[in-house]
């Protein structure tokens, strides 16, 4: 993917990936604040939100700008990592961005930093979404796998297991971690029962 | 609790769940379970990237393995669903439950076995396990004697076979590693060993951690210092096969012979050899389960008191720095492999042969010449099973007749002793006497006595001061009002706990009221504070009880000589 920055008249830069604008050449920082307003209910009330996109990191500012959020970022066009920690290292260091990563690997990658300790919230960076559609629909089905709502429909017939996942309180469109699962455990109150135990055994596998 | 009558026919699971070298110490507590319940069916649930350790294992009918790295895998690569890593415990749960176990007994000291422990649903459990609470108990006070031993250090524990039986309630004075030879394996030795008589020394360079290791460089150099002072003898480098490289290494332009073995075969290799050179591996293990003569270097995170050769005779080398041993979790902090320099190949080959040739006057005075650079230790396994770790060629001090006379108290503790009608103060006291004169052979008696009745002084104080310190204790319940009085308690109690930590006769209980200290909850009540208190020192107080025991036994025992 072909990468250029233009420069704005307060001294801003501005990507454009393929010879695309992905930000407002007007004012980037209004546009962001717009999408946020329009965003900030799914977002208001997380710790943790997974960006798709670092894009010219408008939007990510402004997240900053409203809360101390964790941010983890996916990124498709990985040469835009280096030219982001050139031109705003303020802000770069404040996240963490994963590029270049299969997506079977990406995953994994946003567990160990810690992406799906607690409850998140997915932002979607239109504009970065629309130059790399298919690489972000990917993404949203491997983390779609593992959301509660899929894991449901995986459980089958086995009765147990689907009302141990039904008496735990998480949203159904959440990717359930194991960290998840055992803070779900401990405000469920109830002891563990053998479902239980077993969620806790794999919990260590990832400690 | 030897009640063979009672559980005979019964069903036991043993969970070992860490490491190779760990399921082979743990082989130990299997033999001792076969031999006290002759009838019993006993079974064990390793990690399945060691199953292959199992051919070797006798007196186990049944192996389960916890495949953890598949699980991993499948937790941590979205290929998986999460599913399938929960159906796969729940398959292995199941196969458990099947076996409706009397006993399961966790030598693992860790969360997952705990959890993993409680899946498998027997009333009747030893070692860490979880109740449906999600609290955690361990059953004996040696399990938690582990669990408060867990950093490295360089205090004198004990070996984890010797907790391991204890805990288990399996402890008789034969608690050795015994494995089974294959046939596999009798044919690769045999064919490998052209020269029946010849003497055979074997290196093993290759380690799990690189920290615990010397480079290939330097084990060419010690192969070939050993290889000069021992000319008659062949010299075999050991390792797996994905350690061909530094065999080849080693071995280029030598007439060392590289072996690359599988698990079975090097125990027969070991089996049929006379000298074993090694770091602390699984090996060494393996190696304890054969006659063959081990000299074992204890370096990085090497903790050779709880995972040293346990058999009798052994040597350990250990190079003298303040790092060591270090953690397992971290890289080597200093410039250089300094633990590692300082033990020298000119050490190590003159070692291999004061061993060959048994001359226990010349291991005592390498100890003494290489005091500055390392410590020199043999291992000994006394008449009722425990096996210890003394440094050859120490000057006679109190501190280390302190360190000794500590650790057989704590025993007589956790042992609870001090319960007992009739307590087994003068086996213990015989034990102790007789390890300390294998420290010290040349001390007269009056050395000895003088030294003891020094010591005699110093925990009557002690004790006076607990005494002193319980009253206090009954004192703060009346103001119980005053907080400022309670908190200038603790801090003169944090003084005097930092005294005697010091002092390595009252070394381990100084250190159980310090972390009680530690332990104590801000803003607790000062009920709840004052009640942790009197515990811990009531302790403290039937500690040094035990210890004058011991020490004025030790003073009648060294007098009888005379």
């Amino acid at each position: 993917m072909e990468l250029e920055f233009i420069r704005l008249e307060d001294n801003s830069w501005i990507p454009l990936l393929n010879k695309t604008l992905i930000h407002s050449a007007v004012n980037p920082q209004r546009e962001a604040s717009s999408f946020i307003d329009h965003e900030w209910g799914n977002l208001k009330d997380v710790q943790t939100v997974i960006v798709f996109g670092l894009g010219g990191g408008f939007h990510i500012a402004e997240l900053l700008r409203r809360k101390n959020f964790d941010v983890h970022v996916i990124e498709a066009e990985g040469s835009l990592i280096p030219a982001m920690n050139e031109r705003w290292p303020d802000l770069m260091k404040q996240i963490d961005v994963f590029a270049n990563y299969p997506s079977g690997q990406l995953v994994r990658e946003l567990q160990d930093a810690g992406a799906f300790t607690h409850a998140y919230a997915v932002l979607k960076h239109p504009a970065s979404v629309r130059i790399a559609p298919l690489f972000y629909k990917t993404i949203q089905l491997v983390l779609n796998e593992r959301t509660l709502f899929r894991l449901r429909e995986l459980v089958g017939s086995n009765e147990g297991l689907s009302q141990f996942l039904d008496s735990l309180d998480i949203n159904h469109d959440q990717i359930l971690t194991l960290p998840m699962v055992e803070e779900a455990l401990i405000r469920r109150g109830k002891g563990l029962d053998k479902e239980g135990l077993i969620w806790m055994t794999l919990r260590e596998l990832v400690v | 609790m030897d009640d063979s009558s009672r559980v005979g026919g019964m069903k036991i699971l043993v969970v070992s769940l860490l490491r190779l070298g760990d399921i082979l110490l743990s082989t130990a507590v299997l033999r001792s379970l076969k031999r006290q319940n002759p009838n019993a069916e006993i079974h064990i649930l390793i990690n399945g990237q060691f199953k292959s350790v199992a051919t070797l294992i006798p007196y186990v009918s049944k192996v389960f393995c916890f495949d953890r790295d598949g699980l991993q895998h499948m937790i941590g690569t979205p290929d998986h669903s999460l599913l399938e890593a929960y159906f796969r415990i729940e398959d292995l749960v199941e196969k458990l439950q099947v076996e409706n176990y009397d006993k399961v007994i966790n030598l693992t000291h860790n969360r997952l076995s705990g959890w993993l422990t409680a899946l498998v649903g027997c009333k009747n459990t030893q070692g860490v396990v979880y109740n449906s609470e999600g609290r955690f108990s361990v059953g004996s006070r040696w399990f938690e004697y582990l669990n408060d031993n867990t950093a490295p250090s360089l205090n004198n524990v004990f070996h984890f076979v010797d907790v391991f039986h204890y805990g288990a309630e399996v402890a008789t004075p034969d608690r050795r590693i015994e494995l089974k030879e294959g046939e596999a394996g009798r044919v690769f030795a045999q064919n490998l060993f052209k020269n029946p008589n010849a003497q055979r020394i074997v290196l093993q360079p290759g380690t799990n951690e690189k920290k615990k290791t010397f480079g290939t460089k330097k084990w060419k150099n010690i192969a070939s210092l050993v290889a000069q002072t021992q000319p008659d003898a062949e010299i075999y480098i050991l390792g797996a096969p994905s350690e061909q490289n530094i065999l080849d290494e080693i071995c280029e332009g030598t007439k060392f012979i590289p072996v690359m073995a599988s698990l079975e075969e090097v125990f027969s290799v070991l089996q049929l050899s006379h000298m074993l050179i090694t770091g602390d591996t699984s090996i060494k293990h393996l190696a304890t389960g054969t006659k063959i003569k081990i000299l074992e270097i204890s370096l990085g995170s090497s903790e050779l008191r709880k995972t040293g050769a346990y058999i009798s005779g052994a040597i350990i080398l250990q190079g003298k720095v303040p790092c060591a041993p270090c953690s397992h979790r971290t890289a080597c902090t200093q410039k250089t492999h300094e633990c590692a320099d300082k033990v020298s190949e000119e050490l190590i080959a003159l070692t291999v042969g004061a061993m060959l040739r048994q001359d226990e006057s010349a291991l005592r005075m390498l100890a003494h010449e290489f005091r500055d650079e390392a410590t020199v230790l043999r291992t000994q396994i006394n008449t009722q099973g425990d096996w210890a770790a003394y440094e050859l060629g120490n000057r006679f001090s109190q501190d280390e007749i302190g360190r000794w006379i500590d650790r057989t108290s704590s025993k007589l503790f956790l042992e609870k002793t001090h319960e007992k009608q009739i307590g087994e103060f003068g086996s213990e006291g015989l034990e102790l006497k007789v390890l300390l004169e294998n420290i010290f052979p040349d001390q007269s008696w009056r050395e000895w006595v003088s030294e003891l009745k020094e010591m005699e002084k110093q925990v009557i104080w002690f004790e006076e001061q607990i005494v002193k310190l319980l009253g206090r204790l009954k004192e703060i319940l009346v103001r119980m009002d005053s907080g400022t009085y309670l908190d200038r308690y603790i801090s003169e109690l944090r003084q005097f706990c930092e005294k005697v930590e010091m002092t390595p006769l009252f070394q381990s209980y100084g250190k159980q009221i310090s972390l009680i200290l530690d332990e104590v909850p801000t803003g607790a009540a000062p009920f709840v504070t004052v009640k942790h208190l009197r515990e811990q020192l009531g302790t403290a107080h039937q500690r040094t009880k035990i210890e004058l025991k011991l020490i004025r036994g030790l003073q009648t025992g060294f007098m009888e000589v005379v």
